[in-house]
């Protein structure tokens, strides 16, 4: 690429950010399949089916199975697109045995996040190997991943990975032992950062971490997340609807109602970036809000969802569906009604401005 | 003048498109020529062909995410953006690379 250098450079930590974002981007789709089959399977033949999986008697132990196999695929994923990222395409191979190797390690996805990382940065360094030129085709598809897969798989199963693992049994240990106040509190975090930005860098920094999670199995902080982030185009939307608020939303804003509704059954908050561009302090304070109590709530209450999106496709797939819809719905109201009182009127003659949203 | 673009998140559900929507209104705008390539979850759509490379003066990334094929873009002008970027104001980011192609 004949790159343009702006006045403000990528830092490594940008690097580091946009390359775990790759990984998560083609991992969300393995996750998201596998959770719903699973779930499926779960429904069909109870929630203990994992255990006797293996069996493969019934329709709903193969069916699990199948889940299972997609599902088994998300950390090495993850990690082998991660190194994608930072090395391009010698780094998927590396990157998919780091990604099996945290899985045996049990070092869940933070082991795959940073050996993925390493790896990546260590196809790069050999790239720069010059070599003579009859060996430089077989580089990619010989050295580079025998070499690294090696040198990088040792260092993660000696070194590098027996912290992790340590830090990984606390951390699960620690989640599974959480008393309700705890579970609030962690639950309100996440669903104030997943509310914060609708999709922004704070929101991401949440969903890396419940995804993760969710990765490794726990799927409580799972339902935290989607059903916190759902709140936000709801609230919005109902804002709009309140008597005494409606006057204080331009046209094209309570149109856009309905259709933030909709956004908000399948999970997709970015409907309400331009509300938040307008008015950035008071509508972020009410969403934050919203979501906080929804998600803290929905960890209070070990809701687990097994999806990571679909919103209100995979609300079935939820250890409660009921449950899960009450929280949305309480979230969305609290989320509406701080932000009916908290928003300013419309000044005196305001044009009626044109709102684009892309999305609707 | 013709620009060619790419815009990608992490999801691919809603900052791609709307990153791509923005830029397309900023260029219509400015009276500029653009094509927006969007890779989101569904894959590549509107691909920048080998035609439009030819012919364009520039190039935008905006993009969380490392994009797909980004080796063709080696003898274009390109500058690159978070997606948040165009997003906020589409219309600083045709600027800014405006400006630094003079």
């Amino acid at each position: 690429m004949a790159e343009i250098q702006r006045k403000k450079q990528k830092s490594l930590g940008t690097v580091i950010k946009d390359a775990i974002m790759t990984g998560i981007s083609y991992m969300i789709p393995v996750i998201v399949g596998g959770g719903v089959i699973t779930a499926v399977a779960k429904m069909m033949g109870g929630y203990d089916i994992g255990n006797t999986a293996a069996e493969m008697q019934t329709l709903a132990q193969v069916i699990f199975t199948i889940g299972n196999s997609l599902f088994g695929f998300a950390v090495p994923c993850l990690a082998a697109f991660i190194a994608y990222a930072i090395a391009d395409k010698p780094g998927i191979a590396p990157g998919y045995a780091m990604g099996v190797l945290a899985g045996l390690m049990q070092t869940g996805f933070v082991g795959g996040l940073v050996g993925a990382l390493i790896a990546g940065w260590f196809v790069l360094q050999m790239k720069k190997i010059k070599v003579p030129k009859a060996l430089q085709g077989i580089m990619p598809i010989m050295f580079i991943p025998v070499i690294t897969t090696l040198v990088v798989g040792l260092l993660m199963w000696y070194v590098i990975g027996v912290p992790i693992a340590w830090l990984m049994g606390i951390v699960t240990a620690g989640l599974t032992a959480l008393s309700a106040g705890s579970r609030f509190l962690l639950g309100a975090v996440i669903g104030g950062m997943i509310a914060f930005d609708n999709g922004g860098p704070v929101n991401k920094t949440a969903a890396l971490f419940v995804n993760g999670l969710n990765a490794d199995g726990f799927f409580i902080p799972t339902s935290a997340k989607m059903c916190a982030g759902m709140t936000s185009p709801l609230g919005i939307a109902i804002s709009t609807v309140l008597p005494w608020s409606r006057k204080k939303f331009t046209k094209s804003e309570k149109e856009q109602a309905l259709s933030l509704v909709i956004l908000s059954c399948c999970y997709v908050q970015e409907g309400v970036i331009p509300f938040q561009l307008k008015d950035p302090i008071r509508l972020t304070a009410s969403i934050c809000i919203g979501g906080a109590i929804t998600g803290g709530l929905c960890m209070m209450l070990g809701l687990e969802s097994p999806a990571v999106h679909g919103g209100m496709f995979s609300v079935a797939m939820t250890s409660n569906p009921l449950l899960f819809i009450g929280l949305w719905v309480l979230g969305g109201c609290i989320t509406g009604l701080l932000y009916s009182i908290l928003k300013r009127p419309l000044a005196e003659g305001a044009e009626d401005e044109e709102m684009d949203n892309p999305l609707i | 003048m013709y620009l060619v673009a790419v815009c990608s998140c992490p999801v691919g559900i809603a900052h791609t498109y709307m990153a791509a929507a923005n830029l397309k209104k900023a260029a219509q705008q400015k009276g500029i020529e653009i094509k927006v390539e969007t890779q989101g979850a569904q894959g590549v759509e509107d691909e920048i062909t080998d035609e439009d490379l030819k012919r364009c003066d520039g190039c935008i990334i905006a993009s969380d995410v490392k994009i797909k094929n980004s080796s063709r873009f080696k003898d274009v002008p390109t500058m690159s953006f978070t997606v948040n970027e165009p997003i906020k104001d589409a219309e600083a980011v045709i600027n800014e690379l405006m400006e630094a192609l003079g």
